[in-house]
């Protein structure tokens, strides 16, 4: 009797000791609920200021690349010429679709504000690229370079080329773009601080228009026979001007730098007509803006030194994401970029 | 179970262990069991959750290392030089190739392994058909075919992976274990792919990380790869190439397991899980130890204890035991031994009050007896020394007839006759005579009343003379003789009255026969009934001479002997039975 109590005990104790598979704790962890949640297909559409010209074809292929990347559905149409009316109504037509982000490369920030807002209002993510609009009417704005460090690197690029004394002018985009006219802003700065025996005779348009900023280069090249450069702050403004010089032969007496395409220029580069030219990669732009449009979408918050797939890291102030510093194209390496 | 029929039939001394054991010992083994399991499970729980915090954060940590290593390859884009040697394509001069070949590894070198203080054994770079290498130590294997293989699968996937040392053919010489971390890279400016980097991550910063972990010899830490079970690393070094990771119930917390406390913890996105694994009788030696010397002092405890108290009970129902003997000796009329009372609890009280009781008994029995056995003494006292009052004051009567009448001769013999048998009756001391003696009495007795009635009383004796010589008691002949006389001569002129000796194997019977009326039937039956009675019991009836005859024999000799009476044709016959005995002055008292 004695016995068998003594030994049902002991039995217990070890019965206790011997279990198979006792779980003891169980964690949580926030990266395993992150997983959980469904990536949600997104829309988004990407409107440039203009379809047809070889700086935003090559955005269009970074978006294409960046679209397959992630996944989104990415919807690219911009207006057939630089005309705020149609890209508004392009605008239109995505909030209509009920697109989840809206990213434009503003053609006139005035005019696009209020249609901006109300695409806000839908619960629409927009974004600016390029080009931005004002701060109210979009939640980021996603700059290729930094407006100070451009505009310094500009004037430093001419100022290696002439020197720190002469004339210069500036081809500019349209007075209405907000980054063209803070890089004029910038450059004009560094004019003073730093260069002042150089002058600035005139800050020229060529309202995006091949056409126009040919024109513009032919008269600013007369008007001004002691010009010693041109900065052109447009795309379309170098390759104009360094036209003109070659048709002038003035090429050895003026000095031309600016942003422009590599493969605009590649000809001029080679021929010794313009030694260096600026830009910034516009695939990589589009890439990152779909990854922008894709991140903020799914919730993440947006660093500064943030790494972002396929672009490198980033700058953030404020609300402007800052994508690079600037890429300077020479004949050496003209022929290693596609856009 | 034991049923409570059996229970009741058990000895007191197992009733009492029982109730002990039932009431100390298994109370105490359950309330040390349940304190020690609920010890143990506090313990359990506690490092249970220790345990998967400790991992959290050493995976955090080898996610941060391998998170860096994977962010190493941006370093790549600061330098504008070696995106231009992977730009450009294979097909170029031996002497450029050359060159590039020298200034990527350089480059690699300087950025990668020596800049760092990172766990890097190599740094690889595929692209177009070329392989570039900066590693610390000497390799084998990675070949161009391997540059063909991950520099396009990879493209596609446009992330990082992580392969194990069985998944390339990459061997260092040192035989290091590492992880190998593939990294694309891109063209960011044309948005093209320009190959790929595999970082070799020497596993051993896992030991770094861990170290704090592995306060105990014995924990074990692993880093399997969560599809196939492949162990990265395995602190312990023994070469088990894999773990089922199934057979563990969950993925990422504690557990206990074939003896084993096991923590578990995914890492790297979950592709990769921490195993912590120690032993239990490592991690709960001392809680073991402590469990074994408890077990072991309880056990000491019980058997001390058990020890102890079956002594206990061994004194309280020893003396139970022992009374209980004592009344069945005392049940079968054995009065005479107490038992010693030692101690002043209950059971001594009881013994006491038994012994007392015992005691009672004993002296009401002695005090009865004796008042009885006194009673009956004194009674024969009174009958021994009887001499009837009445024969005295016939017999005075018939010397002052025999005075008056002159014959002085006749008043002389009668009053020697008379004084010998007032010396007779008056030496009291005695008992026992010989039968000569007594029926001298008798005759004495007879003389005298012979003075009295003259012929009309004769009588005879006849007994054998060895027979004078045999022992009777006194005054047993005179009283049947008196009976005779007084019952005979009331109804009759004469009597004659004959006494006879008989001795037949060893029984002596004196038979007193007399020619008288004989009894009365019905007298007769009520003296028979009354003789058979137990001797003392005597009423004083008119037969109380006969009667106590009949007792004095009896209490002296037993139921045996008695008196037994006859009616013979012409008077009655008495007999009287007695053991032959020969005179023995001794036996009086």
């Amino acid at each position: 009797m004695r016995k068998l109590l003594i030994i049902l005990l002991f039995l217990l104790i070890f019965v206790s000791a011997c279990n198979k598979s006792h779980v003891l704790y169980v964690q949580n962890t926030a990266s395993s609920d992150k997983q959980i949640v469904a990536k949600e297909q997104i829309d988004i559409a990407i409107v440039p200021k203009v379809m047809e010209i070889p700086y935003f074809q090559a955005v269009q292929e970074g978006v294409a690349e960046a679209a397959k990347h992630t996944g989104a559905t990415v919807h690219f149409e911009g207006p057939t010429t630089a005309n705020a009316a149609q890209q508004e109504e392009i605008i239109r037509r995505f909030i209509s679709q009920k697109v989840d982000v809206l990213a434009v490369s503003v053609i006139d920030p005035d005019r696009l504000t209020p249609v901006l807002k109300e695409a806000k209002k839908q619960g629409i993510t927009v974004l600016t690229w390029d080009a931005d609009a004002h701060p109210e009417a979009r939640d980021y704005f996603i700059n290729m370079v930094d407006a100070e460090r451009l505009g310094q690197h500009l004037l430093d690029s001419l100022v290696r080329q002439i020197g720190e004394k002469g004339t210069y002018v500036i081809l500019s985009g349209s007075a209405s773009s907000l980054n063209q006219e803070e890089w004029l802003h910038w450059i004009k700065q560094h004019n003073r601080t730093y260069y002042p025996r150089l002058v600035l005779r005139e800050v020229a348009y060529t309202d995006d228009s091949s056409v126009t900023a040919y024109q513009e280069a032919k008269r600013v090249t007369t008007a001004y026979p002691e010009l010693k450069g041109i900065i052109g702050i447009a795309s379309l403004g170098p390759p104009a001007a360094a036209s003109v010089l070659k048709e002038k032969g003035l090429t050895e007496t003026i000095a031309v730098v600016g942003l422009a395409s590599p493969r605009d220029m590649n000809t001029h580069l080679k021929e010794g007509n313009v030694r260096t030219v600026t830009l910034w990669s516009p695939k990589r732009l589009g890439y990152l803006t779909v990854m922008v449009a894709k991140l903020l979408r799914d919730g993440t918050v947006i660093d500064d030194g943030m790494l972002i797939d396929g672009v490198g890291r980033i700058q953030v102030n404020g609300d402007q994401i800052i994508m690079d510093e600037p890429i300077d194209f020479t004949v050496e390496n003209v022929d290693q970029y596609d856009f | 179970m034991i049923s409570k029929r059996k229970y009741h039939h058990l000895p007191l001394m197992h009733k009492l262990l029982f109730s002990y054991t039932l009431l100390t010992i298994i109370p105490v083994s359950l309330l040390g069991f349940f304190i020690y399991a609920a010890y143990m499970n506090a313990a359990e729980e506690q490092i249970g959750a220790l345990v998967p915090q400790m991992l959290e954060q050493a995976s955090q940590q080898i996610d941060r290392n391998v998170q860096d290593v994977t962010m190493m390859p941006e370093r790549i884009y600061q330098s504008q030089q070696t995106i231009e040697i992977l730009r450009t394509d294979a097909f170029q001069s031996h002497a450029e190739s050359m060159q590039q070949q020298y200034e990527m590894e350089r480059y690699l070198s300087n950025s990668f392994l020596h800049s760092s203080s990172s766990d890097l054994l190599g740094v690889f770079v595929f692209s177009k058909n070329r392989i570039f290498a900066a590693t610390t130590e000497n390799y084998s294997g990675f070949s161009k075919t391997e540059a063909a293989v991950y520099g396009q699968s990879l493209e596609l996937e446009k992330g990082s992976i992580l392969l194990l040392p069985h998944e390339t053919n990459l061997v260092f010489d040192s035989g290091a274990d590492y992880l190998l971390i593939g990294v694309p890279i891109q063209d960011r400016d044309n948005q093209t792919y320009l190959g790929t980097m595999f970082l070799a991550l020497d596993v051993s910063f896992v030991d770094r990380i861990t170290a704090s972990m592995k306060d105990h010899r014995a924990a074990r830490i692993m880093l399997a790869d969560k599809m196939s079970g492949r162990l990265a690393y395995d602190s312990s070094g023994r070469d088990k190439a894999s773990v089922n990771l199934r057979a563990y119930p969950i993925e990422n917390g504690s557990f206990l397991q074939d003896r084993k406390l096991i923590g578990i913890t995914p890492v790297m996105q979950q592709t990769y899980a921490l195993i912590y694994e120690i032993p239990t009788e490592i991690l709960f030696a001392k809680q073991y130890q402590t469990r074994t010397i408890s077990i072991v002092l309880f056990l000491v405890f019980i058997c001390f204890s058990l020890f102890f108290y079956s002594i206990a009970a061994y004194n309280v129902s020893h003396p139970i035991k022992r009374l209980m003997q004592n009344m069945r000796s005392a049940q079968q009329g054995e009065f005479q031994h107490t038992l010693p009372v030692t101690k002043q609890d209950e059971v001594g009280r009881l013994t006491e009050s038994y012994n007392m009781m015992i005691e009672e008994i004993r002296d009401l029995i002695q005090k009865n007896y004796m008042i009885k056995l006194k009673q009956q003494e004194a009674e024969l006292y009174a009958l021994q020394t009887q001499i009837n009052p009445h024969f005295i004051f016939n017999t005075l009567e018939t010397i002052n007839y025999a005075v008056e009448a002159g014959e002085q001769e006749e008043v002389m013999r009668i009053i020697t006759t008379l004084g010998r048998m007032l010396r007779y009756s008056l030496d009291n001391g005695v008992k026992f005579v010989s039968l000569a003696e007594e029926i001298r009495h008798v005759e004495n007795f007879l003389s005298v009343q012979q003075f009295r009635f003259f012929d009309r009383l004769t009588w005879s004796t006849d007994y054998p003379d060895e027979a004078g010589s045999l022992q009777v008691p006194k005054f047993i002949l005179q009283p049947i003789v008196e009976n005779s006389i007084k019952y005979g001569l009331e109804v009759q002129t004469a009597i004659h009255i004959g006494i006879k000796i008989q001795q037949t194997q060893g029984l002596l019977v004196l038979t007193i026969k007399d020619d008288g009326p004989g009894f009365d039937p019905a007298v007769r039956e009520a003296l028979e009934r009354e003789l058979a009675l137990e001797p003392g019991i005597t009423s004083k009836s008119a037969h109380y001479g006969l009667s106590n005859v009949a007792n004095r024999i009896k209490m002296l000799y037993g139921a045996d002997y008695g008196v037994s009476l006859e009616n013979n044709r012409q008077g009655a016959t008495v007999l009287l039975y007695l053991p032959s005995q020969q005179i023995s002055r001794l036996g009086g008292s």
